[in-house]
């Protein structure tokens, strides 16, 4: 099995949800970077390389909550898959939330994945170490020529 | 003689009238039995048989019988000379060992030319009148029962329609009195549009044939409509000839307004079931995110002590403390939320200046904090609000201009008002302003929404714009957003709040609109 590092893109307006998701990442012994944005708005300018992250790195995989700040969790997934040189990017939706409509939601927007933010820590670390394997070992990201080069 | 005998044996069965056929000159040429009878018990008046001149006895009569004998003789006169062809009249008297009895006297001429004969019928209608007079008395009594209904109107048309009788219900539903209306065509209760599309007519014939039942509105007197629930009966006697119609109609406005109330209150009802749909799906939502948080420190430093690890300790205890405060807030501000559903406490005058000075000296803990001034315009006009709500409402402005709007230590807020009149009524536009980043266009709308920020990194909970706005809203106005310098850098937001500037009168029935044409 062929393990690459992944990129993270965290987008999470609560501090403490965002290191509850940092510790459990950190304690896999994989390498992976996260970086992280806490509302829509600057979530869209970090894929964007807009304002503050011109210098940014295209993440591999978008961990992305639905209740955000400014600009919310759907409107950003929606930016996204509309966007013709970011749609490729795989969004997974961490929420705390378990309400059908929101799944609905999500999946109408072209989510990738849905995954509820579990309230036990052996599932919560289990859940981060496996999101980290899949996306690093299992699932083939798309070539990186289809984020915004020419082909 | 064959005539004779058979009138003879024709005795006019149980009805006992008596007949005689009188010639061209009073003369009696024959009788039937009955009149053989009476004339045999003495009665003066057909105490004559065959031969005798009928006109002779009544000419003689001379007791109190007289004025009676001389206008039946004169009627005969009249009917055998040709001037008329029938006559009757009635008389009383006094048949012996019966007492007073009435009779009427009926003259038919036999043949078109004079001199001719003629047929002098006695009937004794003494029954029939006491069933007269009977009737009549109930008539009256009907009459005045129906005259004396108040809550029901009921009036008789004449067959083309015209107001024959109006009983007092039809007097206070539509206002006009009997003199008023009687004569006057039915067709002045209905709206002009009805009228052109001819639909009293309508009912009148479909009334016709049936009776009619219809709901619609009807004009009183003075122009005003009413809905009413009606039902016109046609009134025909027993050959079929249409006589004219009854009409009877009830005021059903009072149950139209209960059912447009009712109506309302199914929309409300549903609204607020909707609201609350979303409210238990927002407080699902963030009461559990400090409780994702509380869980996950706690199973952190439960790993980290089972494997002697104390460093990290303080930060996890840090994290769970802060998110149970804010799990606590959370549930503060759940539980004024849901005060705010109730009753509003009846209106009063508000010196604005005043409340919003002693609220601004209340948080000034937080006004120190940022350094801030609030500046309140001494003009503000006079609010009407219910004063617990509205110090609610003026406190969670504050706090949020405070909060989100005065990102640099001494900035300012400035509350002002203006007052101006609406079809409402008169309103105060009430604005708190500030210069800090402001609200873009986008989230103006969300900002109101319950748990929505806009900042996360403000120690709010996303509650006080959502009291805000509901509290507006139990006033009869609403709460919105601006920008205080639009389209610079830092436009600064302006929270408007529309108030009552006057005593609330009692609400507009709202629904209980005259509809477009007639129903039935």
């Amino acid at each position: 099995m062929k393990i690459r590092p992944v990129k993270f893109l965290l987008v999470e307006d609560d501090d403490s949800h965002a290191e509850l998701i940092e510790m459990a990442l950190a304690e896999n012994r994989v390498s992976n970077t996260l970086s992280r944005v806490a509302d829509g708005v600057a979530a869209m300018q970090y894929l964007r390389a807009q304002g503050p992250h011109a210098e940014r790195v295209l993440p591999d995989v978008v961990l992305l909550d639905l209740k955000l700040p400014r600009m919310d969790g759907l409107e950003v997934l929606a930016a996204i898959k509309g966007d013709a040189s970011l749609k490729s990017m795989p969004v997974v939706v961490l929420t705390t939330s378990t309400a059908e409509i929101d799944r609905a939601k999500a999946y109408s927007h072209h989510a990738n994945s849905y995954v509820v933010k579990p309230l036990d820590f052996h599932t919560f670390h289990q859940m981060i170490k496996d999101l980290q394997l899949y996306w690093s070992a299992w699932n083939e990201p798309p070539p990186a020529v289809v984020f915004g080069g020419t082909p | 003689m064959e005539t004779a005998d058979a009138l003879g044996e024709f005795d006019g069965g149980h009805m006992g009238f008596s007949l005689a056929v009188v010639a061209h000159d009073g003369t009696v040429v024959s009788t039937n039995g009955v009149w053989r009878r009476i004339g045999e018990s003495g009665a003066r008046i057909a105490r004559s048989g065959p031969g005798v001149n009928y006109l002779d006895i009544c000419d003689h009569v001379t007791d109190a019988s007289k004025p009676d004998a001389a206008a039946v003789a004169e009627a005969i006169r009249r009917v055998l000379a040709g001037r008329d062809d029938h006559a009757s009249l009635a008389y009383c008297c006094e048949v012996p060992e019966v007492g007073p009895r009435w009779f009427e006297v009926r003259i038919d001429a036999l043949g078109q030319v004079a001199p001719r004969s003629a047929v002098v019928i006695h009937q004794d209608v003494t029954e029939r009148r006491r069933e007269d007079v009977h009737a009549e008395a109930r008539r009256r009594l009907l009459a005045t029962l129906v005259d004396g209904i108040s809550d029901v109107g009921i009036f008789m048309l004449d067959p083309m329609g015209r107001v024959q009788s109006w009983n007092t219900g039809a007097q206070m539903l539509l206002g006009y009195t009997r003199e008023e209306i009687l004569g006057k065509h039915f067709s002045v209760f209905f709206n002009e549009r009805d009228r052109l599309a001819g639909v009293p007519q309508q009912h009148l014939d479909q009334a016709a044939s049936d009776r009619l039942r219809s709901e619609g509105w009807r004009l009183d007197k003075c122009g005003e409509q009413h809905f009413v629930f009606s039902t016109l009966y046609a009134l025909v006697d027993s050959r079929g000839t249409l006589l004219g119609f009854a009409k009877v109609v009830a005021d059903a406005s009072a149950l139209q307004r209960a059912e447009s109330e009712l109506a309302r209150a199914v929309v409300e009802l549903q609204g607020r079931n909707k609201e609350l749909e979303q409210f238990v799906y927002t407080v699902s939502h963030d009461l559990k995110t400090p409780l994702v948080t509380i869980a996950g420190f706690a199973s952190h430093a439960r790993e980290d002590l089972a494997h002697q690890r104390t460093d990290r300790l303080p930060l996890f205890v840090d994290r769970i403390a802060a998110a149970s405060v804010r799990m606590g807030q959370t549930i503060d501000d759940l539980l004024r939320l849901s005060r705010l559903g109730r009753v509003v406490a009846p209106p009063q005058p508000i010196n604005v200046p005043e409340v919003v000075g002693m609220i601004a000296a209340e948080i000034g803990e937080l006004v120190a904090s940022r350094a801030a001034t609030i500046r309140i315009d001494p003009a503000i006009p006079t609010v009407y609000a219910d004063p617990t709500r509205f110090r609610e409402l003026i406190e969670n402005l504050l706090t949020n201009a405070l909060r989100y709007g005065c990102p640099d230590p001494g900035m300012e807020i400035r509350v002002t008002g203006t007052s101006l009149q609406t079809a409402a009524g008169a309103r105060v536009h009430l604005s708190i302003s500030d210069l800090g980043p402001g609200v873009p266009p986008e989230a103006r709308e969300r900002v109101f929404g319950l748990f929505q920020r806009l900042d996360s990194r403000g120690d709010g909970t996303g509650v006080g714009l959502t009291i805000v706005k509901r509290i507006a809203e139990l006033h009869g106005g609403d709460a919105w957003v601006q920008a205080t310098r639009p389209g610079t850098d830092q436009p600064g937001a302006t929270f408007v709040v529309d108030l009552p500037g006057a005593p609330a009168g009692p609400r507009e029935p709202s629904g209980a609109v005259p509809p477009e044409g007639e129903s039935q």
